[in-house]
Formats: C-alpha cells, structure tokens, sequence
C-alpha cells in the first residue's frame, strides 16, 4: 500500500496534514519530503489527521520524531487525530503520547488551528499599525 | 507457505503476498496491521544491518495461520542476531531521545509470542500474534 498525503491547511503558523495508507520504510522518505517542503521558519503546530493509516512502523516514527522535536525546540507541537487503535498501540509502545497533542476529532482539531492562524494574523495586523 | 524475499523488494508488496496466503477476515483486521509493522520491522532490518552495502540478500517469511493466531517465521543466513533482547521503550521526553532504534522494541512488544533461534548459519525468528487476544507469556497471571 502507498502512502497519499493531502495537504489541509497550509498556513503561516499551522500545518495539517491528511495521510491515507501505510507509514512504512518505503514511504516514511515520501513524508520526510513533504515536511520539509512545507514546514516553514514560523511552522509551530503540524498536524497529522492518521484516520487513513492502516500501519506504522519504526520508519514513519522517526520522521514523526524529528517533527516533534522541531516543533519543541520552536516552542510548538505536533497534534493527530483520529488514529486507528494499531497506530495508537505503536505510540504507547514507544512513549511519545505525552508529548503528543491528540484531538477526538477532525473538527475539533480544525478549530484549534484556525485559532491558532487567527491569533497569528491578529498578531501580524497588530504589528504592522505599529 | 514460504516466501523468498529479497531487500530490494518493497514492503507492499511483501504485505500482499503474505495477505494472500491468510485468510480474508484476517486482511483488514488489527492484528494484520501488527504483522505488516512486524514484517516492516524485520525487512528494515535486513536492508540496515545485513545488507548495508546495498546488495541484496534473500531471507523467508513462512506464514501459517492456526486457530485464530498468525504465525510468521522469518529466516535467513548470516550472523548470529537474536533481534529479541531489545529494551523496553524509556518514556523521555522527545527533546531527550534518539529518533531511532525503535524497530526491535516494536518487534518483541507486538508479538504475543517471540522465539530466536540459531543453527548452521540460519538465523530463525518465530513470531506469533494473536487474533482472538492470547496472553502474553510474561503475563503475570499466567
């Protein structure tokens, strides 16, 4: 199975980010890529919606890792929503739950970033009357 | 039945053919998707640790399904590497872990049941997950 990432929100401050197949070590590098592309200097918040993950494994760990320590070391975070009780099982088996932000929902996650991307404009209107 | 598998070969592929020799009500189920990391774990392995120089090295994947558990028995010859000592996972916090050395935690911590072995230069790996929930052999209330 392949990996198709359908990019949500493309924002200044917030990523999200809907992945449909397996997050496997042929298509963790497709990921990896991706993130790169559209993380940004201001990117603090990625967002992964995981419903459409069937499996993961060590590979797409790493690239969700290395996301996560971006994100902190930028004083941001990393959210999913949605995940399988498979994809749930790998997160608690390798301990990052805590540090994860996890949504019971899309929509809930949806209104979350759209705060987010307000208080950044917000923040940017502000500063430019200054 | 047994699979040759070799490290060039991609993990879907790999998962297909091990779906077809299961059956249908197992494919979409949680435990497959235990058995597809298993497999991704293991395949992984292969390409890292025995075929780093990126010449490709065949290993068998036996896949047998009994009474409700999938059975996975992985072999090829090389080194002896017993992939079944991993520690368990230490809870740190991200800024203080490594992003690697994951995949023989996930291994051992998905499988309900784990057995190495080592003869004559083949390194064999048995592995059984259970689809109706069989306990853990380090459960305390066996």
């Amino acid at each position: 199975m392949s990996l198709n990432i359908v990019e949500k929100i493309n924002a200044n401050e917030a990523v999200s980010l809907a992945l449909q197949g397996s997050l496997d070590s042929d298509t963790a590098p497709q990921l990896d890529e991706r993130l790169n592309r559209i993380i940004g200097p201001s990117t603090k918040v990625v967002a992964f919606n995981m419903a459409g993950v069937t499996f993961i494994s060590s590979a797409g760990l790493r690239v969700i890792f290395k996301t996560l320590k971006l994100m902190k070391s930028r004083g941001g975070q990393v959210s999913v929503t949605q995940m399988s009780k498979g994809v749930r099982k790998v997160f608690e088996i390798v301990k990052v739950m805590p540090d994860l932000t996890v949504f019971a929902s899309q929509t809930e996650m949806d209104d979350y970033l759209e705060a987010i991307q307000r208080r950044a404009e917000g923040a940017f209107g502000e500063g430019a009357c200054l | 039945m047994t699979l040759t598998i070799t490290t060039e070969d991609r993990v879907a592929s790999i998962i297909e053919a091990v779906k077809n020799r299961l059956p249908s009500d197992c494919h979409d189920s949680d435990v497959m998707y235990d058995c597809c990391t298993i497999i991704d774990e293991f395949h992984s392995n292969m390409r890292e640790h025995v075929a780093p120089d990126k010449h490709s090295v065949s290993w068998r994947l036996t896949v047998a399904y009994r009474s409700g558990v999938i059975c996975l028995c992985f072999q090829y010859k090389g080194e002896r590497f017993d992939p079944t000592g991993a520690d368990e996972v230490e809870p740190l916090p991200i800024e203080d872990r490594s992003i690697g050395g994951l995949g023989l935690s996930l291994i051992s911590e998905l499988s309900d049941k784990i057995d190495y072995t080592y003869r004559n230069g083949m390194n064999t790996l048995n592995v059984e997950v259970g689809t109706i929930g069989i306990p853990k052999e380090d459960d305390p209330c066996l």
